[in-house]
């Protein structure tokens, strides 16, 4: 199982060093700006950002600080990359709940060893996560099942299919998020070039029947895509 | 000549210890050899004109990207010259400065290009 990280760095030479280094443990989306990595997080699940402190558009202490107001990113560790000069910004990180801290120019056989042993802790933490329940549905991540929990009934399984079971569970973790359709088709079918978003559509109506009868809904966002809404 | 003696050893041994290590020395001296001239060329005109913003991020930068590849002179002055916008107080004294960056910055890349120049069949 390998776990998304988001590197934010604007220096090309910084993310020449550190992006091989962190590939060979997990999947790495790499933003340049704090605009570019806003994106990214509204898109992807995101498991862990390594953050740069100075970046072109902000500083990488003020985005933290927005990030743990966030209902869907308050829990995404992050880790600060300074250079070793800015000895109180580690201070300043720690005093903001950063999970680590990590100086440039990195030396990768630390970087790698302190980035394992916070992997493992997500991987562990996630396959404890093997259940979500939300506005009466339940999850199994485990099994991919779901179940519609009505008061005064039997928990009813949903039949759904592999894709649409994907799309749900990225609806489910990114709750009152608007996706366009590119973003969906990135986010839950990957690089598919042959997706179009008829399919999307097609996906999101079939769901939408199938989980009526929860305290939720996938609605449409006019000229924007769709939203999951807990009712 | 060997890198070694153009830029920090300690700093190329580390990077050496990674997977494909070599190649990975020459990919990250490339790209800092190929975009710092036109950082240089911004730190110049940001300097004439006391523009403390990019003076300070460009001096970022090069310290930063100097520093990665073990360029330890370089990385020094760039990071004084970063000090020095940052606290406020860059005046035409500090040219004198950014004249030394300039210099260590073209010792160091004639010393680079002749070291890969020796290394062609």
């Amino acid at each position: 199982m390998k776990i998304n990280i988001l590197l934010v760095e604007d220096s090309t030479v910084d993310r020449a060093l550190i992006q091989p280094i962190l590939q060979s443990m997990a999947n790495v989306l790499v933003a340049t700006t704090l605009a570019e990595a806003k994106n990214f997080l509204r898109v992807e699940d995101i498991d862990m950002i390594l953050l740069d402190v100075e970046l072109p558009d902000g500083n990488g202490f003020d985005f933290f600080a927005q990030l743990r107001v966030e209902k869907n990113t308050k829990r995404i560790p992050v880790i600060f990359l300074t250079y070793k000069k800015e000895t109180h910004d580690e201070v300043m990180g720690f005093s903001l709940g950063a999970e680590d801290y990590i100086f440039k120019p990195v030396d990768h056989i630390r970087v790698r060893a302190r980035i394992e042993a916070k992997i493992g802790r997500i991987i562990g933490s996630r396959s404890q996560e093997s259940l979500i329940q939300k506005a009466g549905l339940r999850i199994d991540l485990a099994a991919q099942r779901v179940f519609i929990l009505a008061e005064g009934f039997e928990a009813r399984l949903v039949d759904l299919t592999p894709l649409e079971f994907k799309v749900l569970v990225h609806f489910v973790r990114h709750e009152d998020q608007v996706f366009s359709r590119e973003q969906l088709i990135e986010s839950v079918w990957g690089n598919n070039l042959n997706i179009v978003d008829r399919t999307v559509d097609m996906h999101v109506c079939n769901l939408r029947k199938k989980i009526s009868g929860g305290r939720c809904s996938l609605d449409s966002v006019h000229g924007v895509g769709y939203r999951f809404c807990v009712r | 000549m060997g890198l070694e003696s153009i830029l920090d050893s300690q700093r190329i041994d580390v990077m050496r210890t990674l997977e494909n290590g070599d190649d990975l020395i020459v990919k990250i001296i490339d790209i800092f050899v190929g975009e710092t001239p036109a950082r240089i060329d911004r730190i110049r005109i940001a300097a004439a004109k006391s523009d403390l913003e990019v003076l300070r991020k460009e001096s970022h930068l090069l310290g930063g990207g100097a520093a990665c590849i073990g360029a330890s002179q370089l990385s020094t002055l760039a990071g004084q010259l970063e000090q020095i916008v940052s606290q406020g107080i860059f005046d035409s004294s500090h040219l004198q400065l950014c004249d030394e960056i300039f210099q260590e910055w073209t010792r160091l890349s004639t010393s680079l290009e002749n070291h890969f120049a020796e290394l062609l069949p």
